[in-house]
């Protein structure tokens, strides 16, 4: 409507002042619709699109950033509130001591793995001598061929009994004539199927074999010998072992006994705190329905539902309740000591100079060092227990320290949940170390490469093919790791002469190392982009420069456009490492998803290990989660420490890169 | 209408880098950029190259310490460059040990974003010199002779690019120096300095020339004739006249230097 008449009114004036009409149609601004004054012409509706666009954008940030914000902050006190339970009705208690049980368990683990090894060798020996025996007499057999076939054609009677002690007689002088070298092959190829079986082991079988010969076919009398040494030697082990375990038996049935108590007294609180819960909500919606105003009918009814939900409530006196484990715990000094005082007399009854196996002597060797480790942990534990009240504050620092600095990850079983973020942050980092020890090398190396020696057509192929890694999709990649790369992985990890490489043979199928060598092949293209970038940014000025001065090519390149490019190559590194850590869909796949603290202990070998990670468990767990329950915000929480580390790495590469360009 | 180069009256010295008759391609030799250029430089002496923009002075500079080797696609047509009797095109010769004796300065001044202590140890390091009082003694030296020391000498591990502009090339120069090669090349050294600089780095050459042998483009001809002992012309790829300075500006024995001197042309 409006600019109709507009139209007009200029049509008119063109009429009588074409000359005053051009100049002023010229400068004037040409009017758009407007309405409620806004302009929505042309340009204003564009610049309205993508201005709108990116206010857009930066609104749905803040609204990321506030619910995260306020998702994670709710988990603070609602852990402390879960954290309290656990102390007040002793749960908090009973897991010091079950470190204990754990510690002595862990012991017991390492020996009887030590005596199962030692038995299968006796086993295997034992098997090795029948196999031995079968294949002498399969030989012998051989040999004799002819006199056997016409043994059995002769008619049954007592001339037949005669020839039956002559040929046995014969078999037996032929299996003893057998050379021993050419025993070895044929019984190694039977016993194959059999694992931890030596040479040296098969040696003595042999021996023994050849000392008794083929007395009896059935029962030969050198497998009664050994089976007689065995079963003494195997006798005492076992009984030293059997000491061992039982030496944890006070111990244990102590520990189940507070368990249990501590259990039921939690089970209640959390039952009461649901309880509580469901009459605020039931209360509140009470309140909203009688300010909009109901029917007297429907506040009697849900009056109702309030009074069966508090009667639900029961008055728990954790006072009374904590009174038996604390009689308990009295007894906890002396059983302690006692275990640890039986324990170390069962791995002293070991016969340890009787034992063969490495394995089986390693094991008591390992389980001694730990025995003494193992001490200061229980006079430390018997400090913190003395002090333990059930009624001692749990501060908000309290816990946040149990959330930073937490090394249990544990939200699915019916116990209290533990939300320590230790073992994921670690494994994360973990992950991303190993992926970057890969990817710096390799990428800034084809960086260099590219950029510095590469001729034209080399490098017309090597740079769009690397940067075509980042076209894969993570799951395809994280697919492609889990079904093929794990097990190569593990096959290569387990030949012999790479055996020098730290960290082979590795533990689990699925492990830091996969996930760190895909991530690695992930980051490589940011990485490798940004450091050529960062490396064709150098002037040309400085390597003509360096050139001129009669310094080689390499010369150049490590000394003067590496170093000058340092910054930009940090700042690549940097948000390659970014993007290693946030990743989720491949360490999902393939880091193997174990919330537990990766053992440090074993030195290089952790990154054989299955690890967890902070994006796994979001990934993982948030399928549980109840919009507003502890997991939900705890989940929240680990984002909330991702993408601050996502923010500083990012900010850091800013300013780096900032820096540069002043 | 090529001037001979034998006309020259420094022929008592000995000429430490004879051109002869070379040609240059920058196309694997379909054009030639350098067309049979035939030119002695004398030891101890300066020399300048002068002519229109355009006309291969660069080119001819950078054949004499044979950067142009890193042009793929270039390639020397004809004759020779001698340096100490030595030619330097042989097959057995390694340009990168020829360009530690012939160094040179660029003419935008690039130091290298280090400090200025090891822009001047640079060239000693890459040769694999170690001992910190060599280096030492090596750095002072050069800045001394580069008349750079008393303004650096509190802040040689500040950053080179922290230094003025004439500051940066003299450093350049230093850094050349400090390997001690027999001859320089310079490149329009003062064509991005301002007039006071300029003055310096004059200063500098003329104190240079005792310790070795200089050849600089110049589209200056003040500054030619200022600095420079000989002369020679070059017009579209081709030497026209050579010979002494004050000959070559006082009295040119061809039409078209006269003619480019006095500013007729170029
Ligand atoms: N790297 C190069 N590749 C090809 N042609 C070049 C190259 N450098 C210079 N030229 C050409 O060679 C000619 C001479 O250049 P140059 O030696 O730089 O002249 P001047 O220094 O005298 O101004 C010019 O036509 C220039 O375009
Ligand atoms: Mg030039």
């Amino acid at each position: 409507m409006v600019p109709n008449t507009d139209k007009h009114k200029s049509a008119k004036l063109k009429q009588t002042a074409s000359s005053e009409v051009a100049s002023k149609s010229l400068f004037k601004r040409k009017r758009g619709l407007r309405i409620m004054g806004l302009n929505f012409g042309t340009d204003g509706l564009v610049k309205g699109f993508f201005g709108g666009n990116a206010y857009l954008a930066i609104l749905f940030l803040l609204f990321i950033c506030l619910f995260l914000w306020k998702s994670a902050i709710g988990f603070v006190p609602h852990y402390r509130t879960e954290l309290k339970d656990a102390r007040r009705s002793g749960i908090e208690l009973s897991n010091i001591i079950a470190d204990e049980t754990k510690g002595h368990q862990g012991i017991y683990n390492i020996l009887s793995t030590g005596f199962v090894h030692e038995k299968r060798h006796s086993f295997g020996q034992q098997e090795a001598v029948i196999y031995v025996y079968e294949e002498l007499e399969a030989l012998a057999d051989d040999a004799l061929e002819d006199e056997i076939d016409a043994y059995l054609n002769l008619d049954d009677g007592p001339e037949k009994a005669a020839a039956a002690v002559g040929l046995k007689a014969k078999i037996d002088a032929a299996s003893r004539a057998i050379p021993a070298a050419e025993l070895l092959d044929p019984v190694k190829l039977r016993i194959e199927s059999l694992e931890n079986i030596s040479e040296e082991v098969l040696a003595q079988a042999i021996g023994y074999a050849q000392q008794y010969a083929l007395d009896d076919y059935t029962t030969p009398a050198a497998i009664a010998a050994i089976n007689k040494d065995i079963n003494s030697q195997m006798g005492d082990y076992g009984k030293a072992l059997n000491h061992c375990k039982a030496s944890a038996k006070d111990l244990n049935t102590l520990h189940e006994a507070i368990e249990q108590n501590a259990l039921a007294t939690f089970d209640l609180l959390k039952k009461n705190r649901e309880a509580e819960e469901s009459v605020k909500t039931l209360t509140t919606g009470l309140e909203k329905i009688q300010k909009v105003g109901t029917s007297a009918e429907e506040v009697a009814k849900r009056k109702k539902q309030i009074n069966t939900a508090e009667s639900t409530i029961i008055k728990v006196d954790t006072n009374a309740r904590i009174l038996p484990v604390y009689a308990l715990l009295k007894k906890h000094d002396a059983t302690v000591g006692t275990m640890k005082e039986e324990l170390r007399a069962g791995i002293s009854m070991i016969p340890v100079e009787s034992i063969v196996t490495q394995e089986a002597k390693d094991s008591v060797t390992l389980a001694n060092k730990l025995l003494v480790e193992f001490d200061p942990i229980i006079s430390e534990n018997r400090e913190i227990l003395k002090n333990w009240r059930h009624d001692e504050e749990l501060t908000t620092f309290d816990s946040l320290k149990a959330f930073f600095f937490g090394s249990v990850w544990n939200t699915g079983s019916s116990r209290q949940s533990l939300f320590g973020i230790l073992p994921l942050f670690t494994g994360s980092l973990l992950i991303s170390a190993v992926a970057m020890c890969f990817a710096i090398p390799l990428a800034v190396g084809a960086a260099i490469y590219v950029n510095q020696f590469a001729n034209k057509r080399e490098a017309g192929i090597l740079k769009p093919t690397i940067e075509f890694i980042q076209a894969i999709p993570s799951v395809v990649l994280g697919l492609f790791g889990v079904l093929v790369v794990a097990g190569l992985l593990k096959d290569i990890s387990q030949v012999a002469w790479l055996q020098w490489i730290p960290g082979f043979p590795i533990a689990d199928r699925l492990n830091v190392l996969l996930a760190g060598i895909l991530l690695a092949f992930m980051a490589s293209p940011t990485i490798f982009t940004l450091a050529e970038d960062a490396l064709n940014n150098v002037p040309k000025a400085h390597a003509e420069a360096s050139l001129a001065m009669g310094a080689n090519k390499l010369q150049t390149t490590l000394k003067v456009i590496v170093p000058a490019s340092l910054s930009g190559i940090i700042a690549a590194v940097m948000l390659g490492f970014g993007r290693v850590i946030g990743e989720t869909m491949v360490v999902l796949l393939v880091a193997g998803n174990m919330a537990k603290m990766p053992d440090f202990t074993a030195g290089f070998d952790v990154i054989g290990q299955s690890v967890h990670t902070m994006t796994g468990i979001i990934a993982s767990e948030n399928g549980e989660a109840v919009p507003g329950s502890i997991l939900w915000e705890g989940l929240f929480m680990v984002g909330l420490v991702l993408f601050m580390i996502s923010l500083t790495i990012n900010s850091l590469c800013q300013r780096i890169i900032n820096r540069n360009k002043a | 209408m090529v001037a001979s180069p034998t006309s020259q009256d420094s022929s008592t010295d000995p000429a430490l880098i004879n051109i002869d008759d070379l040609g240059f391609s920058y196309n694997q030799g379909k054009t030639e950029t350098i067309q049979g250029v035939s030119l002695h430089c004398p030891e101890k002496q300066v020399t300048a190259f002068i002519g229109p923009s355009g006309c291969g002075k660069s080119t001819l500079l950078r054949c004499i310490n044979r950067m142009n080797d890193l042009v793929e696609t270039s390639k020397i047509t004809r004759g020779s460059i001698n340096i100490m009797g030595q030619d330097i095109n042989a097959p057995d010769v390694d340009a990168i040990e020829l360009r530690k004796q012939v160094g040179m300065v660029f003419q935008k001044y690039n130091p290298f974003p280090k400090s200025i202590y090891e822009n001047v140890a640079y060239g000693l390091r890459i040769q694999g010199i170690k001992n910190k009082s060599t280096l030492d003694e090596a750095v002072e030296r050069a800045l001394k002779g580069a008349a750079l020391w008393d303004e650096v000498k509190d802040r040689l591990k500040d950053s080179a690019l922290g230094l003025s502009g004439g500051q940066q090339q003299r450093l350049c120069i230093a850094r050349t120096t400090a390997v001690s090669p027999k001859v320089i090349l310079m490149d329009e050294p003062c064509s991005a300095l301002d007039p006071i600089a300029t003055a310096k780095v004059e200063e500098l050459i003329s104190e240079l020339r005792r310790d070795f042998t200089i050849v600089i483009v110049t589209h200056s001809m003040q500054q030619a004739s200022r600095i420079s002992d000989n002369t020679a012309f070059f017009y579209l790829g081709e030497l026209v006249e050579y010979g002494d300075t004050n000959k070559i500006f006082s009295n040119p024995s061809v039409k078209q230097t006269e003619d480019y001197i006095s500013g007729r042309f170029g």
